[in-house]
Order: structure tokens, then sequence, then C-alpha cells
């Protein structure tokens, strides 16, 4: 009788799934799935952002139908098991895995989903704990991170859901369709050492990871945010000034600062970020920079990164996520920079170092008749360029610190370390100098420059009179805004 | 079992020829990039059109109805409104049934009537009636947009149904042949100096007027009809891809990434929708 019973519910849910869920999730809300190979084979916990009912279901589908018997979503039993008509429909219809949220007194509200993980079946899990405010992506409760904790080297796969909570969202009962992507990240595991709660926060910066940029809607736009970059051939004075300028404009308003990591400040001092988004993989720009042997500072992983500095900076114009923007160097003006120095020592005057700026930047496309000799001098730009990895925007305030050359190299003698080939003084000369010279293009172009000698650099003092500048720009930026 | 009419071997043929050689230009990046993605939506078009005219209404009509409500659907991804608007896109979507059903009816009166007091009138209602929040002009123009193009303007393929037979596919093929010259020298944005893109329209007109009119006679219309037709069209074209770049780039969407492989349907399918009516009412009102 009991098998009986459990073949029934099985035939009930495949029912349910193949006749419902899954056509309606495709022909009424189109969904889209990016990177679905990403899935694991074995058991893993799905982790995503959770603001609408069709979160469960849309996770349920990126699985084949062979493995959908394996997958439970873990549903508060609470508010679930309220009505027949809820139970049915999630515990039979979506297979899904009952958790009080409170604890009885020495009881582990986790247990089940433990016994599940260990006996290989794979878990939906939404952090949040509830829907909550559509778009806002709530902190995650350390429950996942004890979960982890329980089942060392279990696999975690980040999703981030975009669209189900405009069609959706808490307190709507009309489903309306509008288009749903289901971005899915790499499986990870973590280290069952760390903090439970350091392990939420790591699994909530890998889905955040992921969202795509906010979509525009209706109302007053926010400015593009002011942007400064710090750079020049001492990499140290910049490192201290980006620093220095991003935790006093952080007081100011909210402000990003990309330099290796990530940096966010609002009054309390720069910290790590886990909120902004990095939206592409670098196995692209990689291959395309090994396959067309990039050089120089943009050489294989650099390019890369310097590819993903360019787009976290893009993802920043819509001014919804800072309104200061500082960069510890600038992937425009650096490759700029770079350009006059070595790939084409000498060979620019100043309207083909302009030109060149809109390649870089993305404004113009490199005509197809000059492929070839960019390919051959500068395959970086190119790729930037032709491949559409990134538009570097320009700063709206270029800091150049400038050091003889010579002192540079003793500088960068003393520090012991494996010197890089370019790293001589005639080189080093050949960039200060084309950094003024894209100084004095960008000055053209209405754009501020200060220049600041690094040997007598008093970071406090000129991070001072540049905040003062960042925040004009910023009011102007505003009025000009207001009017139209 | 039945001959298949000359212009849909036409339609076909031109495809199977572009299609190739869009593919190997879109190798070469650039401004080409985007012609594999262009041939297939436009692969997909030509079957929409040939069913459309060529089946009876009752397959025709509500496959034109998931046309329109799948496009309707992708364009309120793309722009996303308020939360408190929900309920005027739930018009736009039941008004594409009610579009239909005149359009069924054949008569442009009523599918007039329809949009115009039941859609254009009644929206700003019931956009009006919501909690006041900023943003009412603008959240009305995007349902507006999306009503005018995926509602009212595509339903003009229902009603070129009730042209003479082969005018779906004479407009089809001239869209397509007016399209091609303005992606292949890049198509003309406000604030450009280039003369390519002028260029580009010139040809698309010419390229249009020329195959309208030595195609206008296989789908009982006058050569010279057919002719300034197919400029019109091209005109009309040239007309809607501005208004999807400038659509694009309200919404901060010119990175071809920002909306995850949403980004090119705007690009592909207004140019040729905003055309629809242009060629309806000539044809009608001027050809017939």
């Amino acid at each position: 009788m009991k098998t009986l019973r459990r073949w029934l519910v099985l035939a009930c849910f495949y029912a349910f799934q193949l006749g419902f869920v899954r056509p309606v999730l495709k022909w009424y809300w189109g969904a889209q799935y990016r990177r679905r190979s990403s899935v694991p084979k074995g058991p893993c916990i799905v982790v995503a952002n959770h603001n609408s009912h069709l979160d469960a279901p849309l996770l349920m589908t990126m699985f084949p139908i062979s493995r959908l018997s394996q997958i439970h979503p873990v549903a508060a039993a609470d508010y679930f098991g309220k009505t027949a008509w809820r139970r049915t429909i999630v515990m039979v219809g979506m297979n899904a895995m009952g958790i009080e949220r409170t604890a009885a007194p020495g009881k582990d509200v986790l247990q089940p989903t433990i016994d599940a993980l260990e006996a290989g079946k794979t878990l939906i899990f939404f952090p949040e704990g509830s829907r909550g405010t559509p778009g806002v992506i709530g902190p995650f409760k350390p429950g996942i991170g004890k979960l982890v904790k329980s089942v060392p080297g279990v696999l975690v796969l980040p999703v981030f859901l975009a669209g189900a909570e405009r069609s959706l969202p808490r307190g709507e009962s009309v489903p309306l369709p509008l288009g749903i992507d289901v971005i899915i990240g790499k499986p990870k595991t973590y280290s069952p050492l760390l903090d439970a709660r350091d392990i939420a926060e790591m699994v909530r910066a890998d889905v955040l990871a992921l969202a795509p940029p906010a979509p525009s809607i209706p109302g007053p736009r926010p400015t593009p945010p002011v942007r400064v970059a710090c750079c020049g051939i001492d990499g140290e004075a910049n490192h201290a000034l980006f620093l220095a300028l991003t935790d006093r404009l952080g007081a100011a308003g909210r402000t990003i600062g990309i330099s290796k990591t990530i940096l966010e400040s609002d009054g309390e001092g720069p910290r790590e970020s886990d909120g902004v988004p990095l939206a592409r993989s670098r196995v692209v720009p990689k291959a395309l920079a090994w396959a067309f042997r990039t050089g120089g500072l943009f050489r294989g992983n650099k390019f890369a990164d310097m590819v993903q500095r360019a787009r976290v900076d893009e993802a920043l114009e819509d001014g919804r996520s800072a309104r200061f923007v500082v960069g510890d160097g600038s992937p425009l003006v650096d490759l700029l920079a770079w350009g006059e120095a070595d790939f084409y020592s000498g060979s620019f005057d100043e309207k083909g170092l302009q030109r060149l700026f809109l390649y870089v930047s993305g404004e113009r496309r490199i005509p197809f008749g000059q492929w070839a000799r960019f390919i051959r001098k500068a395959p970086e730009v190119w790729l930037l360029n032709v491949f559409d990895l990134a538009h570097p925007p320009a700063p709206d305030v270029l800091v150049v610190t400038t050091r003889d050359p010579a002192s540079a190299m003793e500088r960068i003698r003393s520090l012991g370390r494996v010197r890089e080939p370019w790293e001589n003084e005639a080189f080093l000369g050949r960039l200060q100098e084309g950094y003024r010279q894209v100084a004095a293009v960008l000055r053209k172009r209405r754009i501020e420059v200060v220049e600041l000698d690094a040997l007598d650099l008093d970071v406090r003092r000129a991070a001072e009179e540049i905040e003062a500048t960042c925040r004009r720009l910023a009011l102007r930026g505003a009025e000009a805004l207001q009017g139209g | 079992m039945p001959a298949v009419p000359k212009l849909v071997w036409i339609l076909a043929a031109t495809l199977a020829l572009i299609a190739p050689l869009a593919i190997l230009a879109g190798r070469r990046g650039g401004r080409f990039r985007a012609l594999p993605g262009w041939i297939s939506a436009w692969a997909q078009f030509a079957i929409l059109i040939v069913v459309l005219s060529r089946l009876p209404y009752k397959i025709s009509f509500p496959l034109l109805g998931v046309v329109m409500f799948v496009a309707l659907k992708q364009y309120f991804t793309l722009t996303p409104l308020r939360p408190q608007d929900r309920w005027a896109i739930v018009v736009a979507y039941v008004s594409i049934p009610l579009s239909l059903w005149p359009t069924w009816a054949g008569s442009f009166g009523l599918l007039s009537a329809a949009t115009v007091i039941g859609l254009f009138l009644l929206i700003p209602v019931l956009l009006s009636v919501v909690p006041r929040q900023p943003g009412l002009l603008d959240a009305l123009g995007r349902v507006l947009l999306g009503v005018l193009v995926f509602v009212f303007c595509a339903a003009h393929f229902g009603l070129m149904t009730r042209l003479p037979q082969g005018s779906l596919e004479l407009f089809g093929m001239t869209a397509l042949l007016a399209d091609l010259p303005q992606r292949l020298t890049g198509r003309i944005r406000p604030g450009d100096e280039r003369v390519r893109p002028f260029v580009g329209l010139v040809a698309s007109v010419a390229v249009a007027a020329a195959v309208g009119a030595s195609l206008a006679p296989l789908a009982a219309t006058a050569p010279l009809h057919g002719a300034v037709a197919g400029s019109l069209i091209a005109l009309a074209m040239a007309g809607g891809s501005l208004v999807s770049d400038a659509v694009a780039q309200d919404l901060m969407r010119t990175q071809s990434d920002a909306i995850l492989g949403r980004a090119a349907f705007l690009d592909r399918t207004l140019p040729a929708i905003y055309a629809a009516p242009v060629f309806y009412h000539y044809l009608r009102a001027v050809a017939s």
C-alpha cells in the first residue's frame, strides 16, 4: 500500500512538472537559461535569490527530467503546510522538503536536509528565508553556512534569477508574462572550517556576482558617477592616493574603488565590496589575449584583469550603485599611454592619439583595412574594439603622478622582486611622456587633469583638493540633469 | 499537391542565397557581426509571412496572435515599468485578441477604434489611477510605444491578408532587400556624419523600388505602385531603425551583453513592423 502511494505521488509529481510547470515556464514566460552546462551531474545545493513563487519551479527546470525526483526545494513547513491545497502543490507537485523555520528545543531543523544531501539528493535552497521586497537581495541567513559545514565537500551552485520578481512578486496574484533569465554560476565548495556566517556571505557574493545590470525603470534617472583615475609610473603613490580618495569621497556619497579588488566606501572607511556585479567571465578575454599574444602590462591574465575592471566601471555608469568611482589606474588611460610609449612609440601625433582614444573607448570601429597593423602592433586595442570586450569609460578627473624615471627604477630595485622586462629607465621615461601626452589629449576633451610629483606628494592634501573638484563636478552633473 | 506560388519560391531562394553570405560576413566581426542573427530572424519572419498569406485564417491568425504576444513580452522585458503599472501591461496583452478580431473581419475602421479608444485612451487612465509616483509620462511612453508597434502595427500583417494574393510576400521580399544595404553600410544615427549610412539608405530605397516594381505584377499590382510602395518601405524601415536605436540608448542597453541576448530583438523586428502600416495603407488607398 505504501509503495503504491509512493508511486502515485511520483506519478502526480511528474505529471505536474511535465504537463504544467515546464510548458508554462517555457511558453508563457519564455525562461532563458544561461550556462546550463555548469549544473553538476551529482548532488549539490542550488542557491539563488528569492523574490517570487516562480523561483523554485524555475530552478527545478534547470535539471534534466531523469533527475527530477532527486531534486527537492527546501520550503518553510509553517507557510506551505498551512492549507491542504498549498501542501499538495508544494510537497507533491514540487517534491519539496518542508523544514520548520523555528527550531524546537534540542532539535536541528536542518537535519532532514543533511540526510537528503548525504543520500545523494540535490536541494534548492533560498538562504534569504522568504521572498522579501522585489528586486532587493536581502542578507543570507547562516543556515546555508551550517548546511555546508555539516556536509563537507558538498557542491554549491550559485544561481541568479532575473525577471521573476517582476512577473510574480510577493503580494501579487496576476502572473505577468515577462521574460525571465536564470543565470547559472560555477559550482563551488567552501571550507567547512570557516564560520557559517562567513560562508553565507561568500555564497551571497557568488550569487550577486552573476547579477546583470539593473533594468532602467521609469522615473528620475540618477546622474552618472564622477570618475577619478590615479595613473602614472609610480604605482605606490597611485595606490596611496587611490585609497585616500576612496575614503574621503565615501563621506560625500557611495564610492566604489576599482583596484585589484573592488572596494566600497560610504563614510566608514573603504572595505571590500560584495555587491558590485561582475557579469561576464574572464575565459574569453584570457583566451584571446593568449591567442593574439598581448604584451607588457596587458599580457595574458593581466589583459583579462583589465577587461574585467573596465566592465565593472562600465556597469557603474547608470549611477545607481555609486556617486563616485575611483580607479587605481584607468584601463583607457593606461592603454593609451602604453600605446604611445610602446606599440606606436613616437608614431602618434595628437590627432592619432585622439583616434586611438575613440577606438579604445569603443566610440569608433577600427577600419577593416587597419586590422593587420593593429593585430601586429597593438592586439590589445584591436581585441577590445573588434570583439566588444569592454568600452572603458574616460575619467572625469585624471590624476597623473610623475616621478623621475631613475628614482622610480631605484625604488623598484629596492623592492627586491623580479623585475618585469619593461621595467627599465628608458621605457619608464617613455611611459611617463605617454601619460603626459594622453593628459594633454584628455584636457582638450574637457577632462580635469591634476599633475602631482610623487616624490613631493602630500597624500592627504592632494586628496582634499581632488575631492573638492569631484564634489564640484558631481554638483554640476546633478544640475545639468535637472535642467534637462 | 497545390503548386507553390512563384513569390514564395523567390522569397525562399533569396533567403537561401543571402543566408550563407550573411553567416560568412558575420565572421568578419565589426558591423557585420549581427548579420547571422539578422538573417535567422528574417527566415522566421518569412515563414510567418507565408503562413499568413497561404494558410486558412483559423491557423494563421492564432499564429499571428502568438507572435504578437511573444514580441510584446520581449518588449516589456526590455522596457520595465513601475511595479504599480501591472494592470496597464495586462491590458496591453489583452489588446492582442481585441485587435485581431477586427483584423479577422478585415476592418481597419474597427481596428482603429479598438486601438485608439480601447487602448490609447484606457492605458493612460490605468496608469493614472495608481498611487502617485514619479515617472508617469515615461511609463506611459513605454506602454504606448509597445502597443503601437507590437499590437497596432503588427495587426496590419493580418489586414494585409485581405490585399490581393501575394502582397504579403511582396512586402517580405521588399523589406528584406531594403534592409540589407542598411545593414551592410551601418544605419543612420543622429550625429553620425559619415557618408556611408546615407549611401546605404539611398541604395536601400533604390533596391526596394526596383524589387517592388519587378515583383508587383506577381501580386496583382502595377509596377509603378510596387516601386513607390518599395521606396516607402525602405524609408519607413530607416525610421523604425532610428526609433529602435533611440529606445535602446534610452534604456542604456547599448552594451551587447547587458540584456542577456534579448538586445537584438528590437533592432531586428521593429523596422519591418514599422513599415507594415505604410505598405498596407498605400496599397489599399492608392494602388487599389
